[in-house]
């Protein structure tokens, strides 16, 4: 038989894949909506656009200046301004106008504190139009008793959001025009602008929330580990205390989610084929029973009809999940006997029916691992955002759309957040929610904070709701600070100033009481929850400002006055300064007190890069930006008031993770890349002397050439550093990777197991006493054991 | 950004490109990420960022090829965030291997299903089920591979694109490609058999 030519065959089943006209017309309303938030068309970068901006009802030049030169004068003389000389950071053009630019912003930015107080009421026209309150301290209102400020808000929001679209449609529309008499070529607009009009209703959320869908690909779910290094220690209910390795957690004693976990003796893992309980046995594994979600929840299982209970049946089929049943267990807790397990329904957002999104959490008791017993279970609507375990106390953080055609004002429960539990509803009290002015959002939504005690069977004990979205988190043992992206705009000379934000709330804890303290926001954006540290009431944080304003606009509009580069012109971006794709980008390092009020700050790092990685070890935080080579920066914070900038160390490549090592070594996970072009190359594994944070030395460095992606560059939970058994772990393409790392000889190569299912297979490794286990979690679960130290192969079991 | 921008003879507005581009990026961003679920947002993601960072291009070609890279760069993202967010997520796992075997499905049943997997599987779910077990698609066979041999075989097979184009489009060395593509083959040749000719 003549074989058929694959060429024509792909193309011909893959013609069969298009947007239907409904998702074009969906995406042509997101890109006129996006230009005029944009404030411009292409066609004005040859055509200067005569229209006033969308944002900007006062380009009100005088007084900005004025405003902003007093600014610099306040900060720097307070001595609380640091920036970093252009000496150290290798001193160019572009630094310059970088940190001249800087200056600018955050004169912009920081004076403007909100002057309306609590008990001032909302005006979200006022916020729009001024835009005051997204700047500095952000103001939250707490809820009437009665929900009524709420849904008044949810009110205003839907009609703004509705006047937002008209106005939107209105302006494409006389812009459409203005084009068409300009310029006939592009004709077409008026044709695609009937289209769009018929979508606008619809709209998808824009902007907004396209960061916060790019925010999920950071780490979002964990914690950290400074100072106890491997993450491994004994401890849960074991007779004989085992030393195995927990998962690798960023804050010690606030727990991550994952899908593996052990207590020394049995190990719970995550895969297609359920809820697996294994029995280590010394290096001989057990599968002791099963749990598939179908089986505790029931294919039938809806919203307020949680009827389930614990089951070991055999494996599930993989048709029963596939046949619709979407919520799935994501990630687990392990605390004591019990087992915590987190599920979400979501929608697809390719599909036009669209139910109530929910998460949940169940509770089963595993002190008979062969038969674990359902006890309860939580949910709340929405999408799980991220979770933390603090000993018993499990945290939710969920975002929860409000319904607008659902929502009554007689019914707090059709646009106030809820936990079911016990078939019971709980509303979110008002005095636990607070309203942030979100004027952005083009849909309301709230973020849902719940405490859940897990012990004794399990009990709510409190919640919270803020109603704004989050995208991220961090939680040290006291306090939760829930990130929200942004951005940041601000009418300057005709041509808008625009940049990335972002909106921290910090939220207090105690044993599952949730209290919502403050909100601030800060120019910039945070890399993941590494950016973040508390210690001793103070937060640290480390965001990414990028401007995105092509400053060459306002000199084509003919604006004046331009004078020589220095401080106090106002052209110095505009001169000479190229914008790239990503415009301009600064790096900078914040002090906040506990009530989010700037303490001190230092700039200037990684002019037009990006954070990478970063970790805070007691008063020092290192951490690396990246575009072309890899500087790691180390930024002395024990004075809070004064960060000092302690040392640059320039390398090829990037950490995209960052763990301490033995005896003042740091030790990084990331990429190879040129020096010249920044093209990445293989996965990079680089050790740090930092025992002198004054002068930070690369000591060993090792390229997997062949390997270049790996899990852990986003998911610290997939690596395992353990300085005490001397071992770094981690997935690597299609192999899980063993090194240990000897002082003379650098990391060596301890094991390659290649795995099975090629792609992009979960991999996890842990260690109980001598026995090393490499789970493999995809669609073809299975675990490989070895014996430490020599890696002998023990035992193979498909789960 | 150079203000003297060279019109061509096409329009490189945004709305010009969403109408000429919109269904390669979506095709492109199918075939990398494997599902089709998310696909609508990342080409929504690819074309703001397009009015966002206004790139200058010469001509049509090479804001085709930026539009390529950046879909391919954001489905990358993508795939981590995946298992970044929904680490252990069962129905991702299920999702991939389902995804072509819906994308066939779902563009002739979409309109009128709700879009779950069963739904949207012909008349005969199970008989559809079990026909797709034996024998797979192309499609279907291209989505099992990793993504960047993915995204290698469609520039490669469907964009008509050289190993050279597409180095410069995914940025990454002509070798890497090479052997992406050398693999993805093999791969494709185990699960489809010896039906197919590849060199053509």
């Amino acid at each position: 038989m003549k074989p058929k030519n694959f060429r024509d065959t792909y193309k011909h089943e893959m013609e069969e894949i298009q947007l239907d006209d409904k998702q074009l017309a969906s995406l042509l309303s997101a890109i006129e909506a996006e230009e005029l938030t944009q404030g411009q068309t292409y066609s004005s970068v040859t055509t200067p656009a005569t229209e006033e901006r969308a944002y900007s009802p006062t380009p009100a030049s005088a007084p900005v200046k004025k405003q902003r030169k007093r600014f610099w004068k306040d900060w720097s003389t307070a001595g609380q301004v640091v920036t970093v000389s252009s000496g150290l950071v290798g001193a160019t053009a572009m630094l310059f106008f970088g940190v001249v630019a800087w200056s600018a912003m955050s004169t912009l930015f920081l004076p403007a504190t909100v002057n309306s107080t609590l008990s001032e009421p909302f005006e979200l026209g006022e916020a729009a139009q001024t835009e005051l309150p997204l700047e500095g301290m952000v103001a939250l209102i707490p809820a009437d008793n009665d929900y009524t400020n709420i849904y008044t808000t949810l009110e205003q929001i839907h009609e703004r959001d509705m006047r937002e679209l008209e106005r939107s449609r209105a302006e494409a529309e006389q812009r459409r025009e203005a084009q068409l008499r300009n310029d006939s070529s592009r004709s077409f607009f008026s044709f695609f602008g009937n289209d769009s009009d018929d979508m606008a209703t619809n709209e998808e959320p824009l902007s907004e929330d396209m960061a916060l869908d790019s925010a999920d690909s950071f780490a979002p779910e964990s914690e950290m580990f400074f100072e106890d290094d491997g993450g491994s220690f004994g401890g849960a209910s074991s007779r004989d205390n085992p030393d195995f390795s927990d998962t690798n957690i960023q804050v010690q004693g606030v727990q991550e989610g994952d899908i593996l976990k052990t207590n020394g003796h049995y190990i719970y893992a995550l895969s297609t084929a359920g809820l697996t309980v294994i029995e280590a046995n010394a290096g001989n594994p057990r599968v002791l029973s099963t749990l598939a979600f179908d089986d505790a929840h029931g294919p039938s299982f809806r919203p307020g009809a949680l009827e389930r209970q614990g089951t070991t049946s055999p494996r599930s089929t993989r048709s029963a999940s596939a046949a619709g049943s979407e919520n799935i267990y994501s990630k687990m807790y392990l605390e004591g006997d019990r087992l915590i397990a987190l599920w979400a329904i979501t929608n697809d957002p390719m599909t036009s029916v669209h139910f109530p999104e929910m998460a949940g959490v169940d509770i089963f008791d595993v002190s008979n691992p062969a038969s674990p017993r359902y006890l309860t279970s939580f949910s709340l609507g929405g999408n799980l955002v991220n979770s933390r375990m603090i000993g018993d106390v499990l945290y939710l953080v969920c975002t929860t759309y409000i319904d607008d055609a659902r929502r009554e004002r007689g019914r707090p429960e059709t646009f106030i957040p809820f936990v079911n539990h016990d078939d019971e509803t709980i509303l979110a009290p008002a005095s636990h929610i607070r309203i942030t002015p979100e004027t952005r959002e083009m849909r309301a939504k709230y973020t849902h904070i719940v405490g859940i005690d897990t012990s004794r069977g399990g009990r709510l004990v409190s919640q919270a709701a803020l109603l704004g979205g989050s995208d991220d988190l961090y939680m040290s043992t006291d306090n939760l600070f829930l990130l929200s992206e942004g951005q940041i705009r601000k009418p300057a000379r005709g041509a808008d100033i625009v940049g990335n934000a972002t909106t921290v709330t910090r939220v207090g804890l105690d044993a599952g009481y949730i209290d919502i303290d403050n909100s601030r926001r800060l120019p910039g954006i945070v890399n993941n929850q590494f950016s973040l540290d508390e210690k001793d009431d103070v937060l640290r944080i480390i965001t990414t400002f990028t401007r995105w304003e092509d400053f060459s606009q306002s000199r084509s509009q003919g604006s004046t006055g331009r004078g020589s580069t220095g401080w106090d012109s106002d052209d110095l971006i505009t001169e000479e300064w190229e914008p790239t794709s990503s415009d301009f980008t600064d790096t900078t390092v914040w002090t906040l007190d506990a009530r989010l009020e700037i303490i001190g700050m230092i700039d200037g790092f990684g002019i037009d890069e990006d954070v990478y990685s970063a970790r805070f070890m007691g008063d020092i935080v290192y951490f690396v930006t990246f575009r072309e080579i890899d500087p790691v920066y180390a930024v002395d914070l024990s004075d809070p008031a004064n960060p000092r900038f302690l040392s640059e160390l320039k390398i090829p490549g990037f950490s995209e993770y960052l763990h301490p090592w033995t005896d003042g070594m740091l030790f990084g996970f990331g990429r190879d890349a040129c020096e010249i072009t920044g093209i990445r190359g293989g996965l990079k594994l680089s050790m740090f002397n930092i025992s002198n944070p004054r002068d930070v030395t690369r000591e060993h460095y090792l390229i997997l050439d062949d390997y270049r992606d790996s899990d852990a560059s986003s998911n610290h939970r997939a690596i395992l550093v353990s300085p005490e058994r001397n071992l770094i772990a981690f997935p690597a393409d299609d192999s899980y990777m063993i090194y240990s790392f000897h002082e003379q000889r650098g990391f060596e190569l301890v094991e390659r197991l290649p795995l099975i299912s090629e792609g992009d297979t979960p991999a996890r490794g842990l260690f109980i006493d001598d026995m090393f286990y490499v789970f493999e979690l995809g669609d073809s679960p299975n675990v490989e054991v070895f014996i430490l130290p020599d890696f002998q192969t023990w035992d193979f079991l498909w789960l | 950004m150079n203000m003297t921008t060279e019109v061509c003879s096409c329009d490189l507005s945004p709305t010009a490109l969403v109408k000429r581009h919109s269904a390669r990026v979506f095709r492109a961003v199918v075939a990398t990420c494997g599902s089709r679920s998310t696909a609508d947002d990342i080409v929504q993601r690819v074309f703001l960022q397009l009015v966002r960072t206004r790139p200058t291009f010469e001509n049509d070609r090479h804001a085709k090829a930026w539009l390529l890279r950046v879909a391919i760069n954001c489905c990358k993202d993508l795939h981590r965030s995946v298992w970044q967010s929904k680490v252990g997520s069962l129905d991702e796992i299920q999702e991939n291997q389902a995804s072509t075997r819906e994308l066939v499905a779902e563009h002739t049943v979409l309109a009128s299903s709700g879009g779950s997997y069963s739904a949207t599987r012909e008349h005969h779910p199970e008989e559809a089920f079990e026909k797709a077990e034996q024998q797979k698609t192309v499609l279907e066979a291209v989505a099992d591979l990793p993504p960047n041999q993915r995204s290698c075989i469609h520039l490669f097979y469907f964009e008509d694109l050289s190993i050279a184009e597409i180095a410069e489009t995914l940025e990454q060395p002509a070798a890497t490609v090479k052997s992406h593509l050398h693999r993805g083959r093999a791969q494709l040749q185990t699960i489809l058999g010896e039906e197919y000719d590849y060199e053509a």
